[in-house]
């Protein structure tokens, strides 16, 4: 009789890559339920055709690579990039710029790298990014929220602007070009309006945007999720949020008139969704808890001055890719003291 | 953050099956196998003959150290063969072996050798006297007690700690001792105390075996020892780690260069000192130790005192073993201890565990997938390294790199393997890049 010769240990506990990835994807139900009610069926459209993509980019790159394509495409890493994606771009948004940003996210973001745990940067954020410098009216043309303009665009409606381009007869012009709160926000500022002014559009709710507060609020409630389950580890949310808030808190103090509320920062563009899901990417994050929470107050903070004092409305894709620069400089300088050593 | 600095890994204990079942006596084999290379850091060479007839407890090979530890005939028995044979140590290479075949109408047994009270001995001959027991660390690490015990010529000892922890799962070897041996553990503790001219005593225990801290506790209130204390010491894996022992006990945290002495402390294992009691009351050397025999694979599992030389696949048999695909057979825990391809081996000195079960039960490697640096191995490293930094090195062979990381520091406890979502082997890297550089 003889036995399996391993190595010691030989217990192991059971969540596997997959498993996470599965979870992460879990948590996003909330955010694409309420992002599907206030802003129309085009996001399912715009996830399906992520999903598609993401799948056959990461197919053809394994190919490429002669990986083994049923161990790493079933990892779920790409879908958790495709949802991303999907979830950032506006909801009519023609067909082809989920499609490249998604291949260029995988291909280029992640596999030109050596894939799944070498790339330097967040595949999402790249692509993104990418999309936004190259198309920025297409990325920015957000519809109003359902619940100041019941414009009842159904699937057809949707499917028929994604493919062609062409945007449906009952939607003008002005309402697409009504855009995000932070885009509003900044033109008002521009125009040399008050923030009264500009809080009157209708576009405004209580919080934040009208549609975009509950999205966010959504977000939040699955990124909790996530901190129970210690999906993630609670430092690089809590540095994004308190990154931004200090700063929203103290230039308010100083200039309300110019620079707006916390609240308004927290619930609105992507906070949320680079708090929990998209600085968290441990693959492109710094690695130690203390490093976690730096990386994470650098992005809120970059975030911030690229949303108050930059070109973008939104800030997240940029200040993501700046600090996954600086993420293995915060490793060289956050590493833990070894056991033993003088304190 | 703090709270990430010591020992956290709650693991699946599956110690139900053995902690609950009185210690029994496997009966001697036909033929007894005992490597020469048993205790660490020993060389033996044998003192009897091919042929040689000796009877149960004769010294059949000494050390060139007088501190290290003697081999004994665990029977009586003629000497059948002194030549090399397969041995469980980490390389599973062959080392030179005495084997003993046992030979039952023998029964004479070496009397024990004549010396005084222990307490009316100086601290030196009671080491010397310990080391003619063939007494080494039951632990794991079978290193010479008295070499250790002796230390306390160039260091001040402030305190011995006992090792009662047994965080490792399935293994229940330790707890039954306690509970069973109490009296004979405190004697122990006390010649021990003598031994290395210490005035204060730790039977360190793990929370989950409160009947050995109560049978313990009872001896102690017996005994009236003022010296020694029992600490209950939270449940977690890898707590019973010499170096987070000896933080519990006195605060101080070593690093892998400092020897225990430094901090003033000797840490020895509960079955050690009860080995040492047994030697100096008794007469009765190292011959035998209590060996867990558990896993799925086991029908009679339990706690057994079995010889030393025993071959693996007589304790198997003895105890109900089915043999099916897909096993492995463990010896130790299954966090430290390692596979063994076949029973042939015999049961050494560090045997305290042995067990078969298969891959339902424990993990059979699976296929690694690519690191995420999600970070969870750094935070269950006791040793409060960066794993995954650790696993990028040792792919690139950069050895500065890995020493400043703290490459020595790994004490291959397998926490980071245990929480790796890409079933790395993280460990086995590790022990790998230590070998090479």
């Amino acid at each position: 009789m003889t036995f399996a010769n391993t190595a010691s240990p030989h217990l192991h506990r059971a969540p596997s890559v997959r498993f996470i990835m599965g979870m992460v994807l879990f948590a996003l139900l909330p955010a694409i339920c309420a992002q599907t009610y206030f802003f129309g069926l085009g996001l399912l459209i715009q996830l399906s055709l992520a999903v598609a993509t993401a799948i056959l980019s990461e197919t053809l790159a394994l190919k490429l690579r002669n990986q083994s394509i049923n161990a790493y495409v079933t990892d779920g890493s790409a879908l958790v990039t495709a949802t991303l994606l999907a979830l950032s771009m506006p909801p009519l948004a023609p067909w082809w710029l989920i499609v490249s940003a998604v291949a260029f996210a995988i291909l280029l973001g992640k596999h030109i790298f050596g894939g799944l745990g070498f790339n330097p940067f967040n595949p999402a954020m790249l692509g993104y990014a990418v999309l936004l410098v190259s198309f920025p009216v297409h990325m920015t043309a957000w519809l109003p929220a359902k619940s100041i303009y019941p414009i009842d665009l159904n699937f057809t409606d949707s499917a028929y602007a994604i493919f062609t381009g062409q945007l449906p007869d009952i939607l003008t012009v002005d309402v697409v070009s009504a855009a995000s709160p932070l885009a509003a926000l900044k033109s008002g500022l521009s125009q040399r309006q008050t923030m009264e002014e500009i809080f009157t559009q209708p576009i405004f709710g209580s919080v934040a945007g009208q549609g975009w507060q509950w999205v966010s609020l959504a977000v939040l409630v699955g990124g909790i999720f996530m901190l129970a389950l210690k999906i993630i580890r609670w430092q690089i949310p809590t540095g994004v949020i308190v990154g931004i808030s200090i700063f929203a808190w103290m230039m308010h103090q100083i200039d309300p008139g110019r620079h707006t509320n916390v609240p308004f920062h927290l619930f609105s563009g992507a906070t949320m969704l680079c708090a929990f899901f998209i600085a968290t990417d441990p693959v492109t994050a710094a690695t130690s808890p203390k490093g976690r929470l730096i990386y994470g107050v650098g992005i809120g903070i970059l975030t911030y001055f690229i949303r108050e004092f930059g070109h973008y409305h939104d800030g997240v894709a940029f200040a993501v890719l700046l600090m996954n620069m600086a993420a293995p400089l915060i490793d060289k300088f956050t590493i833990p003291r070894i056991y033993g050593e003088p304190k | 953050m703090a709270a990430a600095h010591t020992p956290s890994l709650i693991l699946p204990n599956h110690k139900e099956h053995t902690r609950n079942t009185a210690i029994s006596t496997i009966a001697p084999s036909p033929r007894l196998i005992l490597p020469l290379n048993q205790h660490r850091d020993t060389e033996l060479t044998p003192c009897v003959t091919l042929g040689q007839r000796v009877r149960a407890h004769d010294v059949i090979a000494k050390p060139a150290h007088p501190l290290g530890a003697s081999l004994h005939a665990p029977v009586s028995g003629i000497i059948d063969s002194i030549a090399f044979h397969p041995t469980p140590t980490l390389q599973q290479q062959s080392a030179l072996s005495i084997v003993l075949s046992y030979q039952p109408d023998m029964t004479s047994i070496s009397s024990p050798c004549e010396h005084g009270p222990w307490q009316d001995m100086n601290s030196i001959s009671l080491c010397e006297l310990i080391a003619s027991g063939g007494i080494v660390g039951l632990g794991g690490a079978v290193f010479p007690t008295a070499t250790k015990l002796a230390l306390h010529a160039q260091h001040t000892i402030e305190q011995i700690i006992i090792n009662g922890m047994e965080c490792e799962p399935y293994l229940s070897c330790d707890d039954r001792l306690m509970r069973e041996h109490a009296r004979d553990i405190l004697q122990g503790v006390q010649i021990a105390m003598h031994a290395c001219q210490t005035q204060q005593a730790f039977i360190a225990i793990e929370s989950d075996k409160p009947e050995a801290v109560t049978a313990l506790s009872a001896e102690l209130d017996m005994l009236n020892d003022s010296r020694i204390h029992i600490r209950v010491i939270p449940m977690c894996y890898p707590s019973g780690d010499e170096k987070h022992l000896i933080r519990h006990i006195t605060g101080r945290e070593l690093s892998h260069k400092q020897l225990p002495a430094e901090a003033g402390c000797i840490v020895s294992n509960v079955a050690t000192i009860y080995a040492c009691a047994r030697w100096i009351l008794n007469g009765e050397p190292l011959t035998s130790r209590i060996v867990t025999v558990s896993g799925n694979g086991i029908t009679r599992p339990g706690n057994y005192r079995i010889h030393i030389g025993t071959p693996i696949h007589d304790v198997l048999q003895h105890c109900g073993a089915v043999y099916k695909a897909n096993q492995q057979l463990i010896m130790g825990g299954p966090m430290m201890g390692q596979t063994l391809a076949d029973a042939n081996y015999p049961v050494v000195k560090a045997t305290n565990a042995l067990i078969l079960a298969d891959d339902r039960e424990l993990d059979y490697p699976s296929a690694e997938q690519p690191c995420i640096r999600c970070g969870e191995c750094a935070t269950v490293c006791p040793a409060q390294l960066l794993p995954q930094q650790l696993l990028v090195h040792s792919r690139h062979g950069n050895l500065n790199a890995l020493r400043e990381l703290g490459l020595y520091d790994c004490i291959e406890c397998g926490c980071c393997d245990y929480v790796c979502p890409s079933h790395i082997r993280l460990a086995t890297r590790f022990r790998e890049a230590k070998r090479i550089n």
